[in-house]
């Protein structure tokens, strides 16, 4: 029963939007609508829930004084500061405003510009040529990150001719043959799930 | 040991405070370097530029903080655009962080035009971020004020508002174009839900990283035009006449981009060396 009424649910819900999706006649009973609602509604469960157990994980961690507690202070004070301060006042106050610019702006930017480092390691360390594959690799890399910084076009006119073919034509291939592969595992996976032979969702088979 | 042979054990960090130093560099002292229009901005820049006075677009916001640097002087520039072309604009977002940067960068280019600046409601509207958001913006093609609740980002009544009376419903009859501004999977959605049902011209502004991602859709056909990142930006810029803030981002990733491209060659050297 544990794991029946899981699957069935899964399977009746996920016909449920298919049907929406697939048949107008459906739709014109306006119950795609009330499928919206219910989505909605989901939503907004499943963030109360998030809520909950972060708090329920943090507290736990801030009692048992694990390494690292003091963080866990820090995150249940922003996440309830903040969010008191959004049910106190409008986001376009200036205090929710001032917060937002000023504190996650920062740590959100810096989070970003990181990227940069691993990227000058990973350029040093990883791109080597060991193979023709990687030369070919490297040569590309070269061209795509002089031509997307626009000094190739101002080395030599045709630079950015030789962006555009490489973006037309292996990365838009190579784009498509990922996206298609993807897009054929999602589907078997989805009819797996709809008709309930997929059960590693629902936990370890002994569960 | 000569000093290529010591650079095969070269701390890290010597190459992190290169970056640094670069990028520094470049912000500080900016390389002014204004790039040839690339087809894809130019055909963004004719679609807005063809526009009719008073002609309605919708333009979704995905992005956040972290990738505010790279977009907002694109969203800026394509705001400016549209707002010097008359244009009836209504902004959504896909997160409630997004809400907020959509609503500071069109409250810096609506201070620009005073019909705009006076003109919430009938020239723009910011709709705001609602939970699901996908179902969102697929209900908006059945009615834009009952899918985001019938408020606006501040909480404000949609009923009433001249520019929801004049763009009721987001398809092709009243609306003319479609912008994703976008740094991760948020232009899936407009896709699906709103170019290909409804045949509105959509237009993507990324960050550079994701312009490949998007190269099928646009040899598909499924996307009217790209613009990528801080050179697309720059670019729409020059083209559309607007304050020019993407230059001083290009100019610091070209010397970024030497750097690092400077990096893989002394890579390759030292792992040649005997």
């Amino acid at each position: 029963m544990r794991k029946d009424l899981p699957i069935w649910l899964g399977t009746l819900a996920g016909g449920f939007v298919v049907a929406t999706r697939w048949f107008s006649l459906v739709n014109a009973t306006g119950i795609d609508r009330t499928a919206d609602r219910l989505i909605v509604a989901s939503y907004a469960a499943a963030a109360a829930v998030g809520f909950i157990g972060l708090t329920r994980v943090h507290l736990r961690a801030i009692e048992a004084r694990r390494p690292l507690w003091g963080y866990s202070i820090v995150l249940l004070v922003a996440m309830y500061g903040y969010s008191g301060v959004l049910f106190l006042l409008p986001t376009s106050a200036p205090l929710p405003n001032w917060i937002f610019q000023n504190v996650m702006g920062p740590i959100f930017s810096t989070m970003y510009g990181l990227i940069a480092f691993f990227i000058t390691s990973a350029a040093y360390r990883a791109f080597r040529v060991r193979s023709l594959e990687s030369a070919l690799l490297l040569a590309a890399a070269a061209l795509a990150l002089l031509g997307n910084s626009a000094l190739g076009g101002r080395i030599w006119q045709g630079w950015d001719g030789v962006l555009a073919w490489i973006m037309a034509v292996p990365v838009t291939g190579g784009f498509r043959a990922v996206q298609v592969g993807a897009a054929l595992g999602a589907l078997g996976t989805a009819v797996r799930v709809l008709l309930g032979l997929e059960r590693s969702h629902l936990g370890s088979p002994q569960a | 040991m000569t000093a290529l042979q010591r650079l095969r054990h070269l701390d890290r960090r010597w190459l992190y405070l290169g970056a640094l130093l670069v990028t520094a560099a470049g912000a500080l002292w900016p390389l002014r370097i204004a790039p040839h229009p690339s087809a894809e901005t130019r055909t963004a820049f004719d679609l807005a530029q063809a526009l009719p006075s008073g002609a309605g677009v919708f333009v979704y916001v995905e992005y956040g903080l972290g990738s505010r640097e790279e977009l907002d002087p694109m969203l800026a520039a394509v705001l400016g655009h549209l707002a010097s072309r008359h244009a009836r604009i209504v902004i959504a977002a896909r997160s409630p962080e997004a809400s907020q940067v959509a609503e500071t960068v069109m409250g810096e280019v609506a201070a620009r035009f005073p019909a705009y600046a006076d003109g919430y409601g009938g020239s723009w509207v910011n709709l705001g971020y609602r939970p699901a958001p996908d179902v969102a913006l697929r209900a908006a093609t059945n009615g834009i004020a009952a899918a985001y609740n019938g408020v606006d980002y501040a909480g404000r009544p949609l009923t009433g508002m001249p520019i929801l009376q004049a763009l009721p419903v987001l398809d092709h009859a009243h609306f003319a174009l479609a912008y994703a501004f976008d740094s991760g999977d948020g232009f899936a959605p407009m896709i699906y839900y709103v170019g290909t049902p409804t045949r509105i011209p959509v237009m993507i502004g990324a960050i550079s990283m994701e312009v490949p991602v998007l190269q099928p859709y646009l040899a598909a056909g499924q996307l009217a035009a790209v613009i990528g990142g801080a050179r697309g930006a720059a670019e729409y810029e020059a083209l559309a006449g607007q304050p020019r803030r993407a230059d001083v981002l290009v100019g610091a990733s070209a010397m970024a981009a030497v750097y690092v491209l400077a990096v893989m060659l002394l890579g390759n050297v030292v792992a040649r060396l005997p």
